[in-house]
Order: C-alpha cells, then sequence, then structure tokens
C-alpha cells in the first residue's frame, strides 16, 4: 500500500488524538472494545489450554504476555534450534525474531481473551458464521463442520451464554475466516489445525503457524541466492531482515515462496500490509531500547523480569552477531 | 490504560482511516490491518443469507443432486465455493457427493469411513476421484481460487483439491494393508499415478511412488519413477531416493541409482542437497560410496552466500561419521 502525504498525517493524528483527549479521562476500563469486533466467544463447556487475555485486569497483562512470549520462544527455539546446533547462530536468531513479529502482525499476540459479559460481548453474526461473506463459503462450511458441530461445539450460541458473568474468547480475523494468535485460514488448513482442534491450546496454535512459517523460511534461507531480495549488491551478504520480512511476505501471507520478494515491489497491492510489517519488526526490535512493544494504543507488551531478559538477549543477538545464552536457556522448557 | 470513551473515539478515527486506505489501496488480508476493518464491519442482514439460500439451490441443480434423506448433508457439502467447483469438476453423483464430503471431513479416521462401505465400490470411487482431480489440477487446479480477488493468498500446492487427492491416495493404501492388494492393483491406473509422480505436492508425489511399486513391482515402478527425477526437488527428492532405496532389481538399477544421487549432490540446488543428504543413511549405498559422492559438498565451504549451508552440512558429515555411514577420514581438506 502505497499512501498519500495527507493518508500519513491520518494515521498519526488516529494515533496521537486519542491519547491527548482521553489522557485525562484514564480510569478502570473495563475491556479494550475494539477487540470485541476481532472474537468468536467460546462455548463455556470447552476446555482451553494455555495463557488467557483477562481484558479487565491491567496488572495481569505482564503476566499474560510473558507467558506467551515464553509460549513464541520455546515453539521457535524448537524449530530453529537445527541452526544454533550447526553454529548458525544468525539464522537461529533471525527465526526467533520472526517468530515474536509473527503474532504481533496477525494476532496481537492475543489468542484467547476473558472479559466480563455485559450482553453485548457475544456477536451472533461472528457465532454463527454470518460475517463470513459470499466469498468465503468454504471457510464457512468448514466453520460450521468444525466450529459449530458435535457434542459440545467450540463456539457458543450467543443466546445460552448471555446470562454468563464472563466469557471467553478466540481472537478471529475481520471477516472470521481467518483464527487464533497466528490467524490461521478455515479454508486452507481444516485438515490439520482444525481437524486436530489445534485452536483450543494456545502452544498448539503457535506451534502450528511457526511450523508452517519454517517450511518457507528453511527453503528460502538455503536457496537464498535465488532471491535478490535477501542479499546485498553482488550478492555479498545475506540481508536477515529482509530474510524474516520475504519470510512472512512470501510463504506465510500468499502462500508461496515465490512471493517472497514482495515486499520490495512497490506497486504492489499488498504493499500496505508489507509495510505494517516492517512496523513490526521494527517494534520487536526495538524492544531492547524501549522496554515495551506497542501492541495497539493502550497496551503495551512489557514483559516480567525472566522472559524480558530472554527477549532482550534475543534481539540484542540478533542485531549485533552475538550468541548470549544465559537468559534464553533459563525459560526454555528442558 | 485507557477508557472506553477513548477507545471508542479511536475506534471512530480508525474506522475513518479504514476508508482512506482502503480507497487507496486494495486491503491487507494481515492480523493487525484486520483490526482496522473489523472495526468497520457490517452486519449480514437477513436478505444477505436469503440470497445465499438462492445460491444454494443454484448449485445443487447445477451437480444434479436429488432430494433425498441425506440432501441436507450433500448441500452442506457442497454449499462451499471449493466444494461446488470441485464436484463440477468431477461431475459426480449423488453418492459420489455423499463420498467427497465424507473424505474431507478430517474428524473421521478414514479406517472408520472403510470399515463401513465395500471395498471394492469404494475403491472405484477413489480411483475415479484421483483420475479426475489429478487432471483438472493440471488445467486450473480444479477451479481452486484465492479466498477474493484482493486476498494475497493461494498455496498452489495445498488447494483443497490437493487435499482431497491425497486423502483419496491414504484411503487406498489403508486399503492394501487391510488385504485388499490385489484388488487395489488391478483397478488402478499406472498412468494416471505416473503422472502424479509430477504433482507439486510432496506427499503426493510420495505416496503416488509407494502405490506404483504395488502397481508395477519393483523392477518396472524404478523405471517409471526414475524417469521423472527430474520432477522430485527438495525434501521430494529425498523421499524419491528413500522410497527407491532396495528397491533395484538388478545391478544396473543400483548403479543408475548411485549416479543419480551424486548428480544431485554435485549440481542440485542447495535445499535439494541439503535435504538428500540429511536422509543419507536411509540410502542403500555403501559407505565407500556415500563418501566419495559427499565430497563435492565441499563446494559450499567457498560459494558465495553458502556459508550457512555449509555449517549444517558439517554438523551433519560429523553425525555421520559417528555413525558410521561416511568413512571416518572423510574431510575437505
Amino acid at each position: 500500500m502505497f499512501l498519500s502525504l495527507k493518508t500519513r498525517r491520518l494515521i498519526a493524528a488516529s494515533l496521537v488524538f486519542p491519547l491527548l483527549t482521553c489522557s485525562a479521562a484514564l480510569s478502570a476500563v473495563n475491556r479494550v472494545e475494539f477487540l470485541d469486533n476481532m472474537m468468536f466467544t467460546i462455548n463455556p463447556e470447552i476446555q482451553t489450554q494455555g495463557p488467557i487475555f483477562v481484558d479487565s485486569q491491567t496488572s495481569k497483562r505482564q503476566d499474560y504476555i510473558s507467558e506467551v512470549m515464553k509460549i513464541i520462544l520455546n515453539e521457535a527455539h524448537n524449530q530453529a534450534k537445527t541452526y544454533l546446533e550447526a553454529g548458525d547462530s544468525q539464522g537461529y536468531y533471525a527465526f526467533m525474531v520472526l517468530s515474536m513479529t509473527v503474532p504481533l502482525q496477525e494476532g496481537l499476540y492475543v489468542h484467547f481473551r476473558e472479559t466480563s459479559n455485559d450482553g453485548s460481548v457475544c456477536n451472533p453474526d461472528a457465532n454463527e458464521g454470518a460475517i463470513l461473506g459470499e466469498e468465503a463459503k468454504t471457510a464457512k462450511m468448514r466453520f460450521n463442520q468444525y466450529l459449530k458441530s458435535g457434542t459440545i461445539p467450540f463456539l457458543a450460541n450467543c443466546d445460552q451464554v448471555s446470562e454468563s458473568p464472563t466469557l471467553k474468547q478466540i481472537i478471529r480475523g475481520h471477516d472470521g475466516s481467518d483464527m487464533g494468535i497466528m490467524q490461521v485460514s478455515l479454508r486452507w488448513h481444516y485438515d490439520d489445525f482444525l481437524a486436530n482442534k489445534r485452536y483450543e491450546s494456545v502452544k498448539s496454535s503457535v506451534e502450528y503457524g511457526l511450523n508452517f512459517i519454517m517450511n518457507g523460511y528453511r527453503y528460502i534461507y538455503r536457496n537464498v541466492n535465488d532471491y535478490s531480495c535477501l542479499t546485498s549488491f553482488f550478492r555479498r551478504n545475506i540481508q536477515y531482515e529482509n530474510l524474516i520480512r520475504g519470510a512472512w511476505a512470501g510463504k506465510y501471507n500468499s502462500g508461496s515462496v515465490k512471493k517472497t520478494c514482495r515486499f520490495e515491489d512497490r506497486g504492489s497491492a499488498y504493499r500496505g500490509a508489507d509495510e505494517h510489517f516492517e512496523q513490526n519488526l521494527e517494534k520487536v526490535l526495538g524492544f531492547p531500547e524501549t522496554g515495551e512493544i506497542p501492541v495497539f494504543v493502550g497496551f503495551d507488551v512489557s514483559l516480567k523480569g525472566d522472559v524480558k531478559a530472554a527477549v532482550t538477549e534475543v534481539i540484542e543477538n540478533f542485531k549485533n552477531e552475538k550468541n548470549s545464552r544465559k537468559a534464553i536457556e533459563k525459560i526454555l522448557i528442558k | 490504560m485507557i477508557t472506553i470513551s477513548c477507545l471508542i473515539a479511536m475506534a471512530g478515527v480508525l474506522t475513518i482511516l479504514n476508508s482512506k486506505i482502503k480507497s487507496e489501496s486494495l486491503s491487507s488480508e494481515s492480523g493487525s490491518l484486520s483490526l482496522y476493518k473489523s472495526i468497520n464491519t457490517t452486519k449480514k442482514s437477513p436478505r444477505n443469507l436469503g440470497e445465499n439460500d438462492t445460491n444454494r439451490s443454484t448449485i445443487v441443480d447445477q451437480i444434479g443432486v436429488q432430494q433425498s434423506s441425506r440432501t441436507e448433508i450433500i448441500i452442506d457439502s457442497v454449499l462451499s465455493k471449493d466444494i461446488q467447483k470441485l464436484a463440477q469438476e468431477l461431475r459426480v453423483n449423488e453418492d459420489e457427493t455423499y463420498r467427497l464430503k465424507e473424505l474431507n471431513n478430517f474428524r473421521t479416521p478414514l479406517k472408520d469411513i472403510l470399515d463401513r462401505v465395500d471395498p471394492e465400490g469404494y475403491a472405484r470411487f477413489l480411483e475415479n476421484t484421483i483420475k479426475k482431480i489429478s487432471s483438472c489440477l493440471e488445467v486450473n487446479f480444479c477451479g481452486m481460487e484465492k479466498d477474493s480477488p484482493e486476498s494475497p493468498y493461494f498455496d498452489e500446492a495445498s488447494t483443497i483439491a490437493h487435499k482431497t487427492l491425497l486423502r483419496s491416495l491414504s484411503a487406498l493404501e489403508i486399503l492394501i494393508e487391510q488385504g485388499h492388494g490385489d484388488l487395489i492393483k488391478e483397478q488402478m491406473d499406472s498412468g494416471v499415478l505416473e503422472r502424479l509422480l509430477e504433482n507439486n505436492n510432496l506427499d503426493i508425489q510420495q505416496k503416488s511412488m509407494g502405490l506404483l511399486k504395488v502397481k508395477l513391482g519393483k523392477k518396472e515402478a524404478f523405471e517409471t519413477i526414475m524417469k521423472h527425477e527430474a520432477s522430485f526437488s527438495g525434501e521430494a527428492k529425498a523421499s524419491f531416493y528413500e522410497e527407491l532405496s532396495n528397491s533395484f532389481a538388478n545391478k544396473s538399477q543400483h548403479q543408475e541409482y548411485i549416479d543419480s544421487l551424486a548428480t544431485t549432490l554435485e549440481s542440485g540446488d542447495p535445499n535439494t542437497v541439503l535435504s538428500v543428504f540429511e536422509r543419507f543413511p536411509e540410502f542403500s549405498v555403501e559407505k565407500e560410496k556415500l563418501s566419495k559422492m559427499a565430497q563435492s559438498l565441499c563446494r559450499f565451504q567457498t560459494l558465495p552466500n553458502q556459508y550457512h549451508n555449509w555449517k549444517v552440512l558439517r554438523l551433519r558429515i560429523d553425525k555421520l561419521k559417528e555413525q558410521d555411514t561416511l568413512d571416518n577420514d572423510f574431510n575437505c581438506l
């Protein structure tokens, strides 16, 4: 997406204006309301696994995000440790950074949310699949087949949970055809992600998404000379930040490694998405300096001590081509 | 922290922003940009849903589905755009449409499906499905398309047609395991399986090799599969050598295998070379010959931008030496 100056100003205003006008009114918030439009409501009888973003208690957000980040780092390490064992620490840390960026880009580090129910939280159109448009017929079929059927359907009927004081939800894409922290497509990933109910677990969802992107990452990294955008002039060096951007633009967002260099194409119809990913990558890479990853206004990711140290170490290693492991090893589950 | 009213204000600004962005460019499918669209989501009216119902009858008419006790299930199966197109491509009848739906329900284990069908009739259905999908995949991915024209995503090696094809091949494998090998051997068309060796899906290529061995026997399968060597790369190439390993009917085929492996290591793309080398212990080649052909890997030390691949190869070489798959004195000096 190539935005005009006017639009860029509008973006800046959208970020600054609410902060200025509302800063005086900061007080206890019930929930992040715009997330209401990004959620399916889960059947209360379903047992989910993994951390839940309790959307009302600010004090616990740090605990939540630290737990999620720990899962991400562990799963990323499992996928990429071969590089580390081979002594290719830069290949390893590039994948670790990629793994921290994709769930920010895709699901804002949110998988499950729990919030108090004021009667408007459960969206019947979302939970019945009505928001899935005409073009998403296949996703609708998968939605009915896997999420709304069985003895205990995964998604609730809103009228049946109207009296529940709290509701548990799962993040979805704007039209409901993607789901979870990794925004896995219901249309394309029904044979494993849906069939094996991987969405019921944060860890399993992260593992699925990272495994998928690793298939592309491994391929383009090995065949790096086939992609002009991944090497510097005269192919002297591998550009690891571009490797991260290319892995997302190609395999993850386009479904094809052939689109790896899409992010360099100024005329691409998906330039906006690629620029947005670049901004999220910058947010992640800026963590050691800022101590926070701004997810959205009012929700910055600050992390607990051990996870903060591990994330900082990963990023510093990546940026400085080092391989310090003290903090990372502390949070890895043996 | 921020109040709800602040967020509503932000949502308003973001909504304006969203419409502005949309007016300047195509929308993005990425998650966080989805947030903008999410705020602006228009709820479907009952009228919209009614229109879908009209489409439903059109689809049913198109594939010739009759009213029956199974109609609701069948309608469910054809409601999707992809299955509708697949059904059209395959020109299926009512029973086959039902079976197509069953095949695509990955929550139902294949063994459960096969336990309640007549093996002969089902094998015919599978063979027919495989034949038709393999043809239409080559033409237009059996009508499979992006989610929408604006969507960036299309995995041309993993469409619903691919998944249906793969599941059909898996079902044939299970029927063979269940003792219906002769039936499958008789019904399967080796020409179709041969064509699937050139499919862009690794798992489809792999299963086709296995089924060709059942259909044609070792010697003929080796010759047939070897003819399609150029269609295999990366992980598929590693599976190619693994599948052909121990399938030699004579010394000449064994030599052909060794020559092919050596050429791949010498001139394959790095991903193929690394994938194949990772599976070295699975190939039936003597240690001395493997060590000799592995010498060509030493070039990775000095090729531009290949040092990261060399590190992986070096680690693998050390492990293979430990396992006695490579000569202990193998080195690149």
